[in-house]
């Protein structure tokens, strides 16, 4: 306990000693837990919202029923479940928003209360239960939304429900925390009166023994287990998720090297106070101890400033990620948006962790110390000269390991997400990061002749300066690297996106006018267009033709996927100038490279689809990119969901005007002959395409914060090493300054050290940017999202953000090299 | 010449410097001598620019400095002042080549026969590739030296030169430092506690308690 107390004594007195460098790391360490953290968060919350969807109205029940050929479970099915056993519960689910500046989504349940078993939710209710029954546009909201919204009871609210506006008159309010805000109760009966839907969503039901009834349910119907129900949910967040902690736990990394380096420079400092230690009892294992406690401490503090820190940040990537779901897979609303104790918890866990790995190397360079080598100088820069040659052959075979490991991925796809791959990047920045002293000191060479003709004194102090600091400059220079590295990564990709984008929206959006139901915020919606609509365009003469797509949630093998129906023959006709009438009608089937990908099929093969005809066998005529969703994707001819699916009715038109028909006017007019109660948004082409590339930047928001804080956190990384050389440093600018060297001549030594390092860093960062861009574009975007990209490097803008990086960089130096001043010069060289 | 007038120095509430007086004429070798903590390397450090005295002033060849204006200062030791230490002060990272051309360097004049000269002058011109921890302790202040006369300096400052070395290398650094003084006739202050060291001096000045005895 004493010797702990007087481990705390030591501790807080070189807190004291080397403050700045202290806070810098404090701050490394949170920014790098906050972002991670906060991006576990949102991407955690986001599946909370299934977790609602699938547990919270369905306590009790263990199994659902759900149908995976048609929208809804007949009535028929329910009554001979009924005739099993009586623990069973019907639920309808709408999407719906509400029709308000905020346009919140707000999802419909229609429930039958009395089966329901949650009681607690009524328990907890305010209202009038009667009313809710009998009326037939009543509703029960929660308590927390209305009053946010300002909702009392017996007022009306219009919700819109796919293209129409639906009035309801809020009869109650839940108080229940088990349910989300975002959920609005009505009457099954009266939610299958007011939506004409003669079926069920799901049936929760609760069995002990599963065979009975699996027996007689026809195979147009799943019965899955609740937890199977809600994994499969998750799975299709999962690639999202999987991408944004990958990308977040980088910004970690650089945190753990400025708290190294922190370490590391402690250590380095107090050698003559390690060497005092030794020589008054202090066995090496005390002072391993010591310094692995002080690094733990920095991270405990530095976590717990994240944690504060994550909460902020994740009302951002909360609402970020709340977008990306809502658009490329199913909308969600994330109301629980605090940090909870799994949060907390999880955020120290890490802290410590990386703190203790971060502390361990300099620790034991310091349990090395002997009390006669305490006085020798640069003792760590000696002992690490010896191992530059055997780190950087580590780094090769790191970085080998990586790409090789990634390119076993890229063959054989051994997972359902891109783990290797995401070990293979980790494995390469490592490697990079042991081959950098090596790197550094050959980079020295290179520059040596040229750096002398230009900065002459300051260029020969600078590089032998670099030269006698390898090690620490090296982790300047892993910052750098690993931020230009994130940053030319991110940029390509994107950028490579984006243009592959701009091309298939040039290929495939070629149809003038596009109408969706106005409640429809994904990329994809399932609820059909008043056949209104369909009557109204028939009036016009302006149209030359109307593809009517239609989407419908259906299973392969089991697993969801999307199925869409288009009119094959104008899709050709406008995007191939092929003419087939028959094209439809052929048992043909286009599928989407993710799928393909994830079922290994082939054009040509034959693939076997569930219909409510039965099982019907469809040739794969062709694969086609799709960036709209991270499902599988087939695409058949309107044909076959008449003559299979039996319906006839769209989710979305793509209508052609003919030619010289101005699209703005069409539209107006359109409009004018709409009833008021139908709720559709209707683009024109250039705004369509103008809202795909938001939707698409969108998507990327949360990236481009990720980036600037990696990037802040690498800053940080090169003021924090810099300032770590000023100390280090500090005897020999007090000899400049004795024989006459000014401050600004000084500064000038460390700009260009800075400028060299940050070149270094940049140039090793563009190499590392190619190869984790290249791994991220052709492996793990496409087992992630199936997303097929063909890279575009855009030399000129790389150029130009990394001359602003580099820019950036030695403007930041500016932060430590004012410290210059403050250096004690009588007392830095024992006068 | 160097004039310190009525110099006074506090630090904290301890007065260090009580009111010196002292002329030392141009090409004079003095040593000022004293104990541990009597003030002579305040004096030092006041007479090169890098402290100021809290009263008086000091007047190189009839100016007065100005100690509020850090670039003249600066620029004084730059180009009039060679400073040679106990600890000698060579900057590790260069090599020994580089330390002695660093006044050239700051002074706008690198020559590099000069530089060459000055090695074999001290005798070191075979280890100017060498680093300072690859020199032994007298090569290293012989070093210190070459960097402290290179670019021909008006006044030397040497602080405890032979404070780190044996008597017998002292004594041949001492020797050095005084033939080069005869050769250079540049003004030498030496700063030393020790009467042997003291003795190589043409005058001597003792300071105790911050006073001149």
């Amino acid at each position: 306990m004493h010797i702990i107390k007087g481990f705390f004594h030591i501790i807080f007195s070189d807190f004291k000693r080397e403050k700045t460098l202290t806070i810098l790391s404090i701050i490394g360490v949170a920014l790098g837990i906050a972002l991670f953290i906060s991006v576990n968060i949102a991407t955690d919350r986001g599946i909370k919202t299934f977790k609602s969807d699938v547990y919270s109205l369905s306590e009790g029940y263990n199994y659902e029923i759900i149908p995976i050929i048609d929208e809804f479970i007949p009535n028929d099915i329910y009554k001979k479940a009924l005739q099993m056993t009586n623990n069973l519960s019907p639920v309808i689910t709408i999407n719906s928003i509400i029709d308000n500046a905020a346009q919140d989504y707000l999802k419909i349940y229609g429930i039958d209360i009395f089966s329901i078993k949650a009681n607690k939710i009524f328990n907890q209710f305010e209202g009038d239960l009667q009313n809710f029954l009998t009326i037939p546009n009543a509703i029960i909201l929660s308590e927390n939304y209305s009053k946010t919204h300002k909702i009392e009871l017996n007022d009306t609210i219009k919700l819109i429900v796919s293209d129409k506006a639906y009035h309801f008159i809020v009869k109650g309010f839940y108080t229940s925390k088990v349910l989300p805000e975002n959920f609005v109760l009505m009457d099954i009966g009266n939610c299958q009166e007011l939506f004409n839907i003669y079926g069920l969503s799901r049936i929760d039901i609760y069995l002990k023994n599963i065979e009975r009834l699996s027996s007689i349910l026809p195979s147009n119907y799943l019965l899955l287990e609740k937890k199977d129900v809600l994994q499969r949910k998750e799975s299709i967040v999962q690639s999202f998720t999987y991408n944004l902690k990958f990308i977040s736990f980088i910004a970690v990394l650089v945190g753990f090297f400025i708290l190294y380096n922190s370490v590391f420079t402690s250590v380095v400092k107090s050698r003559p106070n390690i060497g005092i230690l030794r020589c008054i009892g202090f066995k090496r294992q005390n002072i391993l101890l010591l310094y692995i406690i002080k690094g733990t401490f920095i991270g405990l503090i530095g976590s717990i400033i994240g944690i504060i820190l994550a909460q902020f940040l994740s009302f951002f990537s909360i609402s970020m990620a709340e977008k990306t779901i809502s658009t490329i897979y199913t909308p969600i609303s994330i109301y629980d948006i605090f940090l909870n104790l799994k949060n907390i918890l999880q955020a120290l866990t890490l802290g410590i962790v990386i703190s203790i790995i971060a502390s361990v190397i300099p620790a034991y360079e310091a349990s090395k110390v002997s009390p006669i080598s305490a006085s020798l100088p640069n003792i760590a820069e000696i002992s690490f000269a010896n191992l530059y040659k055997i780190s950087f052959i580590c780094g090769i075979i790191l970085t080998f390991s990586g790409v090789l490991i990634s390119l076993y991925e890229y063959l054989k796809h051994p997972f359902n997400q891109p783990l290797l791959s995401f070990l293979g990047i980790f494995l390469i920045i490592f490697g990079f990061t042991f081959t950098t002293p090596l790197y550094l000191k050959y980079f020295l060479i290179i520059i040596k002749k040229p750096i002398k003709k230009m900065f002459a004194f300051t260029g020969i102090i600078s590089l032998n300066d670099i030269n006698g600091s390898l090690h620490r400059f090296s982790t300047a220079l892993i910052s750098v690297m690993i931020s230009s590295a994130l940053i030319i990564s991110f940029f390509v990709l994107i950028h490579s996106f984006e243009k592959n984008l701009t091309e298939w929206i040039d290929d495939n959006l070629k149809f003038d006018v596009f109408i969706k139901a106005s409640s429809c915020s994904s990329n994809f919606c399932f609820e059909p267009l008043s056949p209104v609509i369909n009557n109204i365009l028939e009036d016009f003469e302006e149209i030359e033709d109307i593809n009517r797509f239609r989407t419908l949630q259906g299973f392969y093998r089991g697993k969801p996927t999307l199925f869409g129906f288009a009119d094959e023959y104008i899709v050709k006709k406008y995007t191939k100038n092929i003419i087939d009438p028959d094209i439809g009608k052929k048992k043909e089937v286009a599928a989407s490279e993710y799928f393909a990908i994830k079922y290994n099929i082939k054009v040509g093969d034959t693939i076997n689809v569930k219909t409510p005809e039965g099982t019907i066998g469809f040739k794969v005529r062709e694969i086609f990119k799709s960036y709209s969703s991270t499902m599988g994707f087939l695409i058949f001819d309107r044909y076959w969901l008449e003559k299979l699916w039996h319906k006839n009715d769209a989710t979305q038109l793509n209508i052609y005007l003919k030619k010289g028909v101005s699209s703005s006017k069409f539209i107006a007019k359109l409009k004018a002959k709409l009833p008021p109660s139908i709720a559709i948004d209707i683009y024109d082409n250039i705004r369509l395409k103008k809202r795909v590339l938001e939707i698409f930047d969108r998507t990327f928001a949360i990236t481009y914060a990720i980036q600037i804080i990696a990037f802040i956190i690498s800053l940080i990384g090169m003021i924090n090493t810099i300032f770590t050389i000023i100390l280090e440093k500090s005897r020999n600018i007090s000899i400049l300054r004795y024989i006459g060297c000014s401050y600004n001549k000084i500064k000038t030594i460390f700009m260009c050290s800075a400028s060299i390092v940050g070149l270094s860093g940049i140039l090793l960062g563009f190499i590392l940017g190619g190869l984790i861009s290249f791994i991220m574009i052709k492996i793990i975007n496409i087992i992630s999202f199936g997303w097929s990209i063909d890279i575009f490097i855009p030399y000129s803008s790389i150029a130009g953000l990394l001359f602003l990086l580099y820019i950036t960089i030695i403007l930041s130096i500016f932060i430590p090299v004012s410290y210059i001043k403050k250096i004690n010069v009588k007392k830095s060289i024992n006068i | 010449m160097i004039e310190a007038i009525n110099i006074h120095k506090y630090y904290g509430n301890q007065h260090v410097l009580k009111g010196i007086y002292l002329q030392i004429k141009s090409g004079q070798f003095i040593a000022i001598m004293g104990r541990s903590g009597s003030g002579k390397t305040t004096l030092l450090n006041i007479l090169s620019g890098l402290d100021y005295p809290d009263e008086g002033n000091i007047k190189i060849n009839g100016n007065k400095f100005n100690f509020t204006n850090d670039a003249k200062m600066t620029e004084y030791r730059q180009k009039k002042v060679g400073f040679i230490f106990q600890q000698f002060n060579l900057l590790d990272n260069l090599t020994l080549f580089d330390n002695v051309a660093i006044p050239l360097y700051l002074n706008k004049n690198y020559n590099k026969k000069n530089i060459l000269e000055m090695l074999d002058r001290v005798g070191l011109v075979n280890h100017k590739n060498k680093l300072p921890a690859q020199l032994s302790g007298g090569e290293k202040q012989r070093g210190a030296i070459a960097r402290a006369l290179i670019h021909s300096p008006e006044i030397i400052f040497a602080d405890e030169p032979t404070g780190s070395l044996d008597s017998e290398t002292g004594e041949s650094i001492l020797k050095l430092l005084k033939n080069l003084h005869s050769e250079s006739k540049a003004t030498i202050v030496l700063v030393t506690h020790d009467n042997v060291v003291a003795k190589w001096a043409d005058k001597i000045i003792h300071i105790r308690d911050g006073v001149i005895e």
